[in-house]
């Protein structure tokens, strides 16, 4: 791909999709700016005439920071369980062998594929039959059985790289088989902790449907059914949507770039590798 | 640790359990006993969330209904129509991006952005973007002197739309996979091609499209599970509509649940649905490259 058409023609493409790609989030950008007036003008503008941010002092001012508060609770709950349960598991599956094991890593394998979605209902009916509907527990668990196996992928992949002779020799001195695990382990493990970790924010912080389905209380709503009761309850009020809209979007964003690397690298792994 | 006797190679287990239980409780509470409750539930009739008479089959015999099968066709739809855009997509800006490409990173990180947008907010602001009366997407392709159309006022259309606007959420995943496919092919191996005359597509048909098979079939099967589950997007997008056109299987279940509340008929499908997962886990672990995750 020297010749330069060739290079043009493939800048050219790249461009165009990125074009594609970011339509959406611009025209969100530009609509929170704009003020009521201009959001339904016909033909439609790309950029406000006369930018303000009533908007998102209109969102500041509503119940959008308790979603924010409830989505930030259920996202370190989750990150809390799967990262505890996940370094265990990772470090069972690479540090032994076991008769079951082939059973848990199909259960496993069974929790990922069925994610939420398929199980809605079922854990819909446990929920109200254990009285912990609308609760974050509820939220914690589900998507925590939900997220558990891509965290103990990345972290496996990551323990298989280190040597084991590393914990042994820690056993060989007389350590406990816990230190071998926690302080030998665990922290040479940053990495792929960082990975999953940014894996199941993005994804627990975006999670809709399942919020939607087990959370019923204005006070427990995380940010995206927030979102989305923003439409139904006062009409179509596009102006603090889309400024709700990016402020759900900043934490994720602004997460995402600053690990980039480590977020491509687990899902890769999480993929790749199963 | 060397095991010596039976005795140390029972407390090595022992200690491996000790480490799994209670991720395995977790799982099983959560994933596996509830379908317990759904099970139950299809053989009843259901008043709301309590479930009525028992009714044998007869649940399941209503999937054998005319409209569950259009739910179905409408998700087999869907699902492929998204493979293809999503995977192929995928393909294309994987090779455009492989090699030195200037900027590559700010091109890969601007292509993930939808990635890591939520499912709702894509799906509420693409239903505005294409709004036939003050939609700006519709506006500039009239510009461009396309004809006023109502996208989701229109069958194909809507699928269309849906099919789009997942594979644009979705075509990060197949892109990263893919160029790190890419990426384990040796440069002497293409090049020796390339040297030997065989032309540029040549060398991609006969060598480097074969060596991204397995590949391009993992994307493939987890795309299929996530587009299999999904709910959001066609729940804010199309709404199921037009006339239950883009209504897939999942959001037919959501709906007989959580808005008609024939939770027993929901239950049925809910079965179904797992069912199709299961299956689904079991032709993914015959796939060659999946052999090491049960080891």
């Amino acid at each position: 791909m020297s010749s330069w058409p060739g290079r043009a023609a493939r800048y050219a493409a790249l461009v165009v999709i990125c074009i594609v790609m970011l339509l959406p989030l611009g025209w969100t950008l530009s609509t929170s700016l704009k003020p009521n007036g201009e959001i339904l003008s016909f033909p439609p503008q790309w950029f406000p005439a006369a930018p303000t941010l009533d908007h998102y002092v209109a969102v500041l001012k509503s119940n959008m920071p308790v979603y924010f508060f409830n989505s930030v609770i259920v996202t370190a709950g989750t990150l809390a369980v799967t990262l505890v349960l996940g370094l265990h598991v990772a470090y069972a599956l690479t540090r032994y062998q076991f008769r079951l094991k082939r059973v848990f890593l199909f259960l496993l394998l069974l929790a990922m594929m069925m994610p939420g979605v398929a199980n809605l209902i079922p854990v819909y009916l446990l929920a109200s039959r254990l009285d912990i509907l609308d609760s974050y527990l509820i939220l914690i668990l589900v998507y925590s059985a939900w997220l558990l196996p891509t965290v103990v992928w990345i972290l496996a992949e990551f323990f298989r790289s280190i040597p084991d002779n590393l914990d042994k020799a820690a056993l060989v001195d007389g350590y406990s088989r816990w230190y071998a695990f926690y302080r030998v382990c665990v922290p040479l493990s940053r990495p792929a902790i960082a990975a999953a970790a940014i894996t199941v924010f993005v994804f627990v912080w975006n999670e809709f449907i399942i919020a939607l389905t087990l959370m019923s209380s204005d006070a427990k709503r995380p940010v995206q059914v927030g979102l989305h009761y923003y439409l139904t309850v006062l009409g179509i009020e596009w102006g603090e949507f889309t400024a709700a809209v990016v402020i759900s979007l900043a934490p994720v964003v602004v997460l995402f770039l600053l690990f980039q690397r480590s977020f491509v690298s687990g899902m890769t792994s999480g993929a790749v590798k199963g | 640790m060397r095991p010596s006797g039976i005795r140390a190679e029972y407390r090595t287990n022992g200690f491996a359990y000790l480490l799994i239980l209670p991720a395995a409780l977790l799982v099983l509470s959560v994933v596996v006993y509830p379908v317990y409750f759904a099970a139950e539930f299809s053989l009843h009739s259901s008043v709301i969330f309590a479930p009525g008479d028992f009714v044998g089959l007869d649940n399941y015999r209503a999937l054998g209904s005319t409209s569950i099968l259009q739910n179905a066709v409408a998700s087999l739809i869907f699902i492929a129509g998204s493979i293809v855009l999503a995977v192929g997509a995928g393909l294309g800006l994987a090779l455009l991006l492989d090699g030195r490409v200037a900027l590559r990173t700010t091109f890969r990180t601007v292509i993930f952005i939808p990635w890591v947008t939520s499912q709702i907010a894509s799906g509420l602001v693409w239903r505005w973007l294409v709004n036939p009366d003050y939609g700006p997407v519709v506006h500039g392709l009239q510009e461009l002197g396309a004809p006023r159309v109502d996208v989701l006022g229109d069958s194909a259309l809507a699928m269309m739309l849906l099919i789009f606007t997942n594979a644009w959420r979705s075509v990060a995943f197949s892109m990263i996979v893919i160029l790190s496919g890419l990426q384990t092919i040796p440069e002497s191996v293409t090049r020796s091609a390339l040297i030997d005359g065989a032309g540029r597509w040549r060398t991609f048909t006969e060598i480097t499209f074969p060596l991204l098979l397995p590949s391009i079939f993992v994307c493939v099967i987890t795309s299929t599970f996530s587009y299999f589950n999904i709910i959001t997007i066609p729940l804010v997008l199309t709404g199921g509509g037009p006339q239950n056109a883009t209504e897939i299987i999942t959001l037919r279940m959501y709906r007989e649940a959580f808005s008609y509340f024939n939770v027993g008929f929901a239950s049925a499908i809910t079965i179904l649905i797992l069912a199709f997962n299961i299956g689904l886990t079991f032709l993914y672990l015959k796939l060659p490259g999946n052999k090491g995750i049960m080891q």
